[in-house]
């Protein structure tokens, strides 16, 4: 994990974190945000937008259900990734839109999302937020195909 | 190098007799931390190795070392909720500043490091923030 630093505030400074996310130095201590802490805002703020059925590849979704299912997984990380800078994040989705959606306007409410939650939560400044549709989801798709063969 | 000593028993009724001053200001540390709405609790981290042993118990999330001056540095490792985290750590910085003055260990407070973690998962039921809805095309 990554760790930089961000400057904000009137006579306030930068310093390097150790392991990872934003930093905010002031005279009485630092204050750091883990990048796990910004990839997790990114992943709700865009799971709250209408539309938007599921984050993440179809490989990340297999895994993920795994290990969700044992208890080491975070649905709220899966099919995000950041980077993190000294005052600016990049953030990448993976997503799964319900089909009939409009992609385009899903996307800008994302893409608005996105930005209000880490800037405001983080003070973070966002550059970018890439989106990446690799999936339409179908009522129906989560629906067994046979049906059972026992009452 | 002077130490200040630990305030007495009269002094802080609510702390244990014979703790150093690195172990009572970790445990304001974390109590102030806590006590504040947007903070969900302590990360001890991988390997269990930010915490602070205080006797047979230990306090996760916070460790407390020496710094020069005779002070301590605290560094809290927290997990958050979703608020905004730098007025957060503020105000952690006021409250802990408050405890510590009331105990007669200002002098010995140094800077405080807060380091958010993580966050915290929703409470089952809870559906977050307004969700942004989609308008129709």
């Amino acid at each position: 994990m990554e760790r930089a630093t961000t400057e904000q505030g009137q006579g306030r400074g930068t310093q390097g974190g150790s392991a990872g996310g934003a930093s905010l130095q002031s005279s009485r201590g630092s204050t750091t945000i883990a990048d796990a802490v910004v990839t997790k805002i990114a992943g709700i703020a865009a799971r709250e937008v209408s539309g938007v059925h599921n984050l993440g590849g179809g490989a990340s979704r297999a895994v993920g259900a795994v290990t969700q299912r044992v208890g080491i997984g975070d649905e709220r990380s899966q099919g995000v990734s950041v980077e993190v800078g000294e005052r600016e994040a990049a953030v990448d989705l993976k997503l799964v839109i319900d089909y009939g959606e409009s992609i385009p306007q899903v996307s800008e409410q994302i893409r608005d999302n996105v930005v209000k939650r880490i800037e405001g939560i983080t003070g973070l400044s966002v550059t970018e937020v890439n989106l990446t549709v690799n999936d339409l989801y179908f009522p129906g798709d989560d629906e067994p195909d046979e049906e059972p063969r026992v009452s | 190098m002077a130490t200040p000593p630990a305030p007495s028993a009269a002094q802080s009724p609510e702390l244990a007799v014979g703790e150093s001053t690195r172990v009572l200001i970790a445990r304001l540390a974390l109590d102030a931390a806590l006590a504040l709405d947007g903070v969900a609790g302590p990360e001890a981290g991988p390997g269990r190795v930010w915490t602070t042993p205080a006797g047979s118990e230990r306090l996760d999330g916070v460790v407390v070392t020496a710094v020069p001056g005779g002070r301590y540095g605290v560094t809290l490792h927290l997990v958050c909720e979703l608020v905004p985290l730098h007025p957060l750590a503020d105000r952690i910085r006021e409250r802990l500043a408050r405890a510590v003055t009331a105990t007669g260990l200002e002098e010995a407070l140094g800077p405080v490091d807060i380091a958010f973690e993580d966050v915290a998962p929703e409470p089952a039921g809870s559906g977050g923030p307004e969700p942004a809805e989609a308008s129709a095309p």
